[in-house]
């Protein structure tokens, strides 16, 4: 097992080049599932606009 | 509607959503069997040792840094044509994975270069026109959120794209061209100098890579829609009937 990891002597530039990949895809799925997250709370909440400020005319909320 | 049904952000919004998980299964699938070929079936390289098994993961994510630039050029291109939301937004979804696949394949090759050459960077062909290839990613996003108009915006990076596409013939004909640190082409057609299980390995992890930038493009795609077409009545509708992910 150990062997496996040690790659040889390589072991530094393999696992920064794998290892490299695996965060970086990680941190895409994240990305994307925040951003499509964000999306369909702002679509169900459609007073709000994607940058934050109001998407249409503000009107008080009447309460 | 015939054959232009899903040129409607509408049509190809549901379609995408059933198309995503399919290419993500088999991303993950294939890139399980990929790595257990890659890092534990293929032999030693007589030269580099374990060293090569970089090539696993940098051959496929510097093909896909070159494929997704021209497919993101080719829907900027029909974009411009033919003034379409849809084809501008498709551009748009893929250029984020893009430019990560051109930054991985810089990456990896950097750590397979230090052991093979004795440095992690050169300035040869090959090396200097991926990294512009992702400094031609970076600017088609900060160009994109630069512009206010999303529509100006599509026009804008469309004409950027295609600019940039010169780069890719350029980066792949770079080895033969001229003299570079970076090896010629491994699979040339009818003879690969490379072993067959070794092959394999690179082809299963291609498409892995391919399959995982098509799922992830076509989450992002669905995204840029509801984020563009707010306000209209099929994501109205739509945000009151779709789960929450």
């Amino acid at each position: 097992m150990s062997e496996f990891f040690a790659m040889g002597g390589y072991a530094l530039f393999i696992w920064m080049a794998y290892g490299m990949v695996a965060l970086l895809i990680a941190l895409e799925i994240i990305a994307v599932r925040a951003r499509s997250k964000r999306a369909l709370h702002l679509a169900r909440h459609s007073d709000a606009g994607v940058d934050g400020n109001g998407g249409g005319a503000q009107l008080k909320e009447a309460e | 509607m015939g054959r232009f049904k899903y040129a409607a952000p509408a049509q190809f919004y549901p379609l995408a959503g059933k198309m995503a998980p399919w290419f993500a299964a088999a991303a993950a699938i294939l890139a399980v069997i990929g790595l257990v070929i890659g890092l534990y079936l293929a032999p030693i390289d007589v030269t580099q040792k374990d060293s090569y098994r970089i090539i696993f993961i940098h051959v496929p994510a510097a093909w896909m840094s070159m494929f997704l630039y021209v497919v993101m050029a080719f829907w900027g291109a029909l974009a411009l044509a033919m003034n379409t939301r849809l084809s501008a937004m498709m551009a748009q979804s893929i250029a984020p994975t893009g430019a990560l696949m051109t930054a991985l394949a810089l990456w990896t090759g950097a750590f397979w270069g230090k052991p093979t050459w004795g440095t992690y960077w050169a300035w040869d062909a090959r090396m200097t026109t991926e990294l512009i290839l992702l400094f031609l990613y970076l600017g088609i996003i900060a160009l994109r959120n630069a512009i206010d108009d999303p529509r100006r915006a599509d026009k804008a990076c469309g004409v950027l794209a295609l600019v940039g596409v010169v780069n890719v013939p350029i980066i792949y004909m770079s080895v033969k061209w001229w003299n570079t640190l970076h090896q010629g082409a491994t699979i040339k057609a009818g003879n690969a100098s490379i072993a067959a299980i070794m092959l394999a390995g690179m082809l299963v992890m291609v498409f892995a890579f391919w399959f995982y930038s098509i799922a992830v493009t076509l989450v992002r795609l669905r995204t840029i829609m509801l984020e563009r077409e707010a306000g209209t009545a099929w994501v109205a509708r739509l945000a009151e009937t779709e789960k929450e992910r």
